[in-house]
């Protein structure tokens, strides 16, 4: 993934390449679970806001300090309506494990997974909102101005 | 950890990865001699996530043996992490059953879940003593990290391809 960020470089220099990289995939990542918000996009999508928030929060005390806050603040919120669909996704395919699956009837079973993907659905609608508004916003951008030129 | 961001990030990441490693493994220690809802495992996944994030960022500094360590990291994350989805799904159905029109309790299910958890936490117990625990292999990893093989230039590599290929 950070193949491309050279060792000898100094560290500031450094973590400059590794939040520039994770920046580039999330933003490749936004409008891909815009255009199809399945289960692997989402997860996707999640999974580099996770590491980005722990990229700035490691390299914290060689970023501008509150341009790294503002940027954490807006990835928790992400992260949080990304968390949400994410959890309906990871209990529908635990439900069809066959470990699980053959404690209930079928139709119980498909009960559950009709209100697991109902649940589904309303988390969906605020993340878009939330996609959308970062993508027409530039909001990576900015952050890469922030983070990265700072 | 103080970084020296003037410094190169290879001198930066033999600094801090050793004592991330140390701490990794103190903690998983603590989180297998304790039961499954203790705050360690919980604690644990977090700190293991994280630090395969910093492996992963820092992964240019060293050579390509750290893949293996890498590897056994993931295997572990996958672990916990199947563990903590089911976790999660009983915790998110209960909630769901409970509040849902009309309200209904699937026992069955949420029996099913719990026995199903218990049964992910021995696999992530027996991964641990099977992969991670033995002290000579903590040793190799910590000297690794400490102390990784400096990649041979570019040009040396290319020089000893030719020669390979005459």
């Amino acid at each position: 993934m950070y193949e491309q960020v050279n060792p000898k470089l100094d560290l500031l220099t450094y973590r400059a390449g590794i939040v520039e990289t994770l920046l580039r995939d999330m933003a490749f990542s936004i409008s891909q679970t815009l255009e199809k918000p399945d289960e692997n996009n989402v997860h996707d999508l999640r999974r580099l806001c996770l590491r980005l928030r722990h990229a700035v929060r490691l390299f914290g005390p060689l970023l501008p300090p509150r341009q790294a806050r503002k940027v954490q603040r807006r990835l928790q919120v992400l992260q949080d309506l990304l968390g949400e669909v994410r959890a309906c996704d990871v209990a529908l395919a635990t439900i069809q494990q066959p470990e699980v699956a053959s404690a209930s009837s079928k139709l119980e079973t498909k009960k559950v997974a009709a209100a697991l993907a109902a649940e589904r659905r309303r988390g969906l609608r605020p993340l878009r909102a939330r996609l959308r508004k970062l993508q027409h916003s530039d909001a990576i951008g900015r952050w890469r101005a922030r983070l990265v030129a700072g | 950890m103080r970084f020296r961001p003037k410094r190169p990030a290879r001198e930066n990441a033999t600094r801090l990865l050793p004592r991330l490693a140390a701490k990794f493994f103190r903690a998983g220690d603590a989180s297998v001699e304790d039961d499954l809802h203790s705050e360690e495992v919980h604690d644990f996944r977090i700190r293991a996530k994280r630090f395969r994030y910093v492996l992963e960022y820092f992964r240019p500094c060293y050579g390509k043996a750290l893949d293996a360590y890498l590897e056994a990291v993931r295997g572990l994350q996958a672990a916990l992490g199947d563990l903590n989805d089911c976790h999660s799904t009983r915790v998110l159905l209960q909630h769901l059953l409970h509040t849902g029109n009309p309200p209904t309790r699937n026992q069955k299910l949420l029996g099913a879940l719990d026995r199903r958890e218990n049964d992910l936490f021995e696999k992530y117990r027996a991964y641990w003593h099977e992969t991670l625990e033995s002290p000579e292999y903590r040793e190799k990893f910590m000297r690794y990290l400490t102390h990784p093989p400096r990649q041979p230039p570019k040009k040396a590599v290319h020089a000893a391809k030719s020669e390979a290929a005459a």
